[in-house]
């Protein structure tokens, strides 16, 4: 089993030391090294993650920052030199808190958490995937996957329609397209998921849920169709 | 003028070949390191244990940023900003830790509290001297140290 991983952290001894300890671990894959929040914030909702080795306090937003931010949540240890971090730290529920320098050992123990941590949340995704949890106006809210019409992206955040409301978070079709049951929803254009139990009708490159249009794009239109039922 | 012959025309094939796996010129067990008194050798080995071409990689890494970050540190108090000068030490304060100097982590730890603390930079002027006296001398030590592991990597 290989978990893929980011570590943002601005000091490079640090870095390389942490980078180091993946390597030897065996179990990681390093996906990049980001030295401030924004950048990295910029490859995590292009990139799902499983794993952030995360500092907390670097040039222009703190880490805590970038865990708001992000529209998915992967599991994060927490790097810091700072102990007073472990209050908020556990707000945070991340999984461990290595205080710089750590040795390998003790990378190796919060290692340990993150896959048993990692293994529980497979079975959980898979015994309950008829709902989602979104981050929306600083809550986890739940949607389930029968409420929701379809997704629409609006750059970098994503607009989750139901009939009810419209939910607005921080994230990307592309994330989210990993992320959703596929089963119920299928990516129809690039800026659109749909739930494909809602598609009322479709109209050659167009289908319409609840009376909105929604553009169907050369690239999906094959699947869209082979997806339906049609007689 | 080579002199070869000399001591080879005497020695059987046997041994020559003993000789050349065993050159008389260099030792079989490796030569231990002298480590500066004011390095921390147990915390240095619970983080590399004897790997000296990984710690020569960390100290060289380790000065590379260093160097400006003290820089910075030392203009952000000649500015008197404060927020930077704790948010510097606050960032310098681990690399000492990751080169066996965890007495200059725990000194840069205080100076950082005494900065949240300050509410004029005038009140830090005499822990400031005293700490970069300390973070002068230990940047020494780590240039010296990364230059000894060099030279022992090399050998």
């Amino acid at each position: 089993m290989s978990l893929s991983c980011v570590i943002v952290e601005d000091l490079q001894v640090a870095a390389e030391y942490t980078r180091k300890c993946c390597e030897k671990s065996g179990l990681l894959e390093v996906k990049g090294h980001f030295t401030n929040v924004a950048d990295a914030l910029t490859f995590l909702n292009a990139n799902t993650v499983d794993l952030l080795f995360l500092d907390v306090e670097m040039p222009g937003a703190t880490g805590f920052e970038l865990l708001d931010q992000l529209g998915y949540t992967p599991k994060v240890i927490l790097t810091t030199s700072k102990a007073e971090y472990a209050y908020d730290a556990f707000e945070y529920s991340v999984i461990d808190f290595l205080k710089k320098p750590f040795t390998y050992q003790r990378f190796s123990e919060a290692l340990q958490k993150a896959v048993a941590k990692d293994n529980a949340t497979a079975v959980a995704e898979a015994t309950a995937d008829d709902h989602i949890f979104i981050k929306s106006d600083g809550k986890l809210v739940r949607l389930n996957n029968d409420d929701i019409l379809y997704i629409e992206s609006m750059g970098d955040y994503v607009k989750f329609v139901t009939a009810e409301k419209k939910y607005i978070t921080h994230n990307t079709i592309k994330a989210l397209e990993e992320k959703v049951n596929k089963s119920s929803f299928m990516k129809v254009h690039r800026s659109y998921i749909v739930n494909l139990t809602k598609i009322d009708d479709i109209r050659e490159n167009d289908l319409f849920i609840k009376g909105t249009e929604i553009p169907i794009s050369k690239a999906h239109k094959q699947d869209v169709l082979k997806r339906l039922n049609i007689i | 003028m080579t002199t070869d012959y000399l001591v080879n025309h005497f020695i059987d094939p046997i041994t020559q070949n003993r000789y050349n796996y065993f050159p008389l010129n260099k030792p079989t067990d490796p030569k231990p390191f002298i480590f500066n008194q004011k390095i921390d050798q147990e915390s240095l080995h619970s983080l590399y244990e004897d790997d000296f071409p990984y710690m020569e990689e960390i100290f060289s890494i380790t000065l590379s940023q260093l160097k400006p970050d003290l820089n910075v540190f030392k203009l952000s108090f000649e500015r008197q900003d404060l927020p930077s000068v704790r948010q510097m030490v606050h960032k310098i304060k681990p690399s000492f830790g990751f080169v066996g100097l965890p007495a200059v982590q725990q000194t840069c730890k205080q100076f950082e509290d005494l900065c949240a603390n300050a509410t004029d930079i005038d009140e830090l002027k005499t822990p400031y001297i005293a700490l970069c006296n300390q973070l002068d001398d230990a940047l020494i030590v780590i240039e010296s140290e990364y230059f000894k592991f060099k030279e022992y990597n090399q050998a």
